[in-house]
């Protein structure tokens, strides 16, 4: 019984070790990512559409690895 | 505020919403930790892999095979009505496809560099219309919450199969499909790699939740107002033969339930609203969806980036020729020693790619199910909502990324070695 | 692989399944669509084109309206010139005959006038011839004198004339 809890215990450390430090990264970049958009967009406002959309792209980019480390915390957790 | 005040229609519906949100507050995850929680239903099966309606033969049936169908059914209606009549003034959804078209026509025309870019187009549309359907249709309502009940004795005969089929017992794995699980237990209960493999199983399994279905007709569902009590262990509705009880791992869990063999006389809990009639008819169990969000299942996502990787590579085949292709990937490592090492890399960098965009995908949408899964606890009545349209958004972008990036590999595909060297290194850098 | 649930069959399921949307999506929707899209720029092209002839051909027709206008004008007040002229011209004409004709008239009255003079004086003439006659007889009846008869003669048709024309 023991052993299971600790096991379990570990798995679910592991797991939100995971998604906790696989976010940093993904989490600063997203946040340069939306500075940089914003000083763009303050300083040619008439290219507010084309830097909107160049931004979310980059931004989903950036959230791929965030979910990749959130795909690696669900398999220790579930498998 | 005195706005709020003087007009009664809009103080009502604020009183509501804020009754709406308290209730659904105290319904959800938080208020059950105060014993309340009356709005919770019992967690659903939450695993990566999908899982299967039927078998036919060896053949499985996934829940997200038949989403996929549904998908694509629904895109050739809509391409049907699109493309039915088609007059010189488009009609709704003729215009709605053309400028979809358009859209994509451009963006292959400036990747490419002219009407070359159009050969990308066939593969990339389906690409974003697959994808995009598929995620959409994941976020109906009835998908991941009605289906077949998969009864705890279902349960452990797949479970055991496979547990046999990994230790490499393939008799005793065929026995347990072809008997079921009770009636294998008797026959062969004493064997002992068959003590060995459950009391692994349980030492890992035990603690499973399953749950207690109402009404009798096989078709499970996931509804409000049921709450903790209607879940149960896997140890509380299965024990092992009295014979195991000497073993540690196994030991507690069979005290918990005090009976000797397996599905024979389980113990109706005094608190809890089961009886052993609810577990011999099949009404203890797991759900097992009939629709599931193609996109979650990794089959879908990893067959979509590799047809998309092959097209690439027949892309650049079709372009640059057999040697021209090739020579982007394979150099003469006596000659040009980092050359080949590079060819090498980039060779592994296409591999990469079917990876990349293969978790992309399947991450994204399983994390929003996952997502909408727990606000639906959190919040049961209301919360959902919000993140609801955050996965109708999350759905585009992603059959946006999956068709944009499939054209831009193509893109750089199809241009030479020679002077193409600066735009794969921008093509690798977006990529990752 | 098998925990996350790939497996060959259903790999293989769902690339069929996905090689089917695309062929059907390249017959019934990439294939119309494109079609219809080219077929529309082509025709849109095409019109503009049209359109562009029409106009250099309204433009160049405007001008030839403009130029015949011109035309026009100017032979209108050619023709209005014209006609000022042998307005005046018959103007003159009709002056100078009816001029000529009232010469002509005054001429004949003149004439008739004198004619009528002449009738007149030559008839005064012989009335004075025949006073004169009665005159000499009455001298005659006196006494017979032809000096004196002479002059008396004389006298009378003198006297006669001078009144007579005054």
């Amino acid at each position: 019984m023991e052993n299971i809890t600790e096991f379990k215990g570990l798995e679910a450390i592991g797991a939100a070790i995971a998604i906790g430090l696989g976010a940093i990264g993904p989490a600063v970049g997203i946040g340069m990512l939306a500075a940089k958009a914003m000083e763009a967009l303050g300083r040619n406002p008439e290219a507010a559409d084309s830097i909107r959309q160049n931004m979310i792209l980059a931004i989903a980019f950036a959230e791929a690895i965030a979910i990749y480390a959130l795909v690696v915390a669900v398999i220790i957790l579930f498998v | 505020m005195g706005k709020l005040i003087s007009n009664p229609k809009l103080l009502l519906a604020a009183v509501v919403a804020v009754a709406i949100l308290l209730i659904s507050f105290l319904g959800g995850a938080v208020g059950a930790a105060f014993g309340l929680g009356f709005l919770g239903g019992p967690i659903p099966l939450i695993q990566l892999p999908a899982e299967y309606i039927t078998e036919i033969g060896s053949y499985q049936l996934m829940n997200t095979f038949v989403m996929f169908w549904l998908a694509i059914l629904v895109i050739i209606i809509l391409v049907f009505l699109a493309t039915r009549n088609m007059k010189e003034v488009p009609g709704r959804w003729q215009n709605l496809f053309e400028a979809f078209f358009e859209f994509f026509i451009n963006l292959a025309e400036a990747a490419a560099g002219g009407r070359r870019g159009r050969m990308f187009l066939p593969v990339v549309t389906a690409i974003f219309l697959g994808v995009l359907f598929s995620n959409w249709l994941g976020t109906l309502p009835g998908v991941n919450n009605i289906g077949r009940i998969e009864t705890v004795e279902e349960f452990m005969e797949i479970k055991l199969k496979k547990e046999f089929n990994a230790e490499g017992h393939g008799k005793l794995a065929k026995d347990v499909k072809k008997m079921g699980f009770a009636k294998f237990m008797e026959t062969h209960g004493e064997d002992e790699h068959v003590e060995e493999v459950l009391r692994t199983f349980f030492s890992e399994h035990g603690q499973d939740l399953f749950v207690i279905f109402s009404g009798d007709s096989g078709v499970g569902f996931i509804n409000l107002g049921r709450g903790e009590q209607w879940k149960v262990r896997l140890n509380q509705v299965v024990a092992l033969p009295s014979n195991f009880d000497d073993h540690d791992a196994v030991d507690t869990f069979i005290h918990q339930v005090e009976v000797p063999r397996i599905l024979e006389g389980v113990q109706p809990d005094e608190e809890q609203e089961w009886t052993a009639t609810d577990v011999e008819e099949g009404r203890v169990g797991l759900l097992v969806p009939f629709f599931r969000g193609a996109s979650t299942d990794l089959n879908t996502t990893l067959a979509i980036a590799i047809f998309a990787m092959v097209s690439v590579q027949f892309w650049g085949f079709r372009t640059l020729g057999f040697s021209g292709y090739a020579g982007k990937f394979i150099f003469n490592p006596i000659k040009d020693p980092i050359g080949a090492f590079v060819g090498l890399l980039e060779l592994i960098g296409e591999g990469i790619k079917v990876i990349s965009f293969t978790f992309r995908l399947f991450g994204n949408m399983f994390a929003g199910e996952i997502l909408l899964i727990a606000m639906g606890f959190l919040l049961p009545l209301i919360g959902i909502i919000p993140f609801l349209g955050l996965e109708l958004f999350v759905g585009v972008i992603q059959a946006a990324i999956f068709s944009v990036l499939t054209l831009i590999f193509g893109s750089l595909a199809i241009i030479a070695h020679g002077h193409g060297d600066h735009d794969e290194e921008h093509g690798a850098e977006q990529a990752h | 692989m098998e925990a996350l649930g790939i497996n060959v069959p259903g790999l293989l399921t769902q690339l069929i399944s996905f090689t089917i949307l695309v062929i059907v999506l390249y017959f019934f929707l990439y294939g119309p669509i494109t079609r219809m899209l080219d077929q529309r720029a082509e025709r849109i092209k095409s019109s503009l084109e049209a359109a562009d002839r029409a106009r250099t051909e309204a433009a160049s027709s405007a001008e030839a309206v403009e130029k015949e206008m011109a035309n026009a004008r100017t032979e209108g007040q050619r023709l209005i010139a014209e006609a000022q002229d042998a307005a005046r011209r018959a103007g003159e004409q009709i002056e100078q005959r009816s001029r000529q004709q009232a010469d002509e008239i005054i001429a004949r009255a003149e004439a008739e006038i004198a004619q009528q003079r002449d009738s007149a004086i030559e008839e005064l003439r012989r009335e004075f011839a025949g006073l004169a006659v009665l005159a000499a007889e009455r001298v005659v009846e006196r006494e017979l004198d032809t000096a004196r008869h002479q002059e008396l003669i004389d006298s009378v048709l003198e006297e006669g004339l001078s009144n007579r024309q005054n």
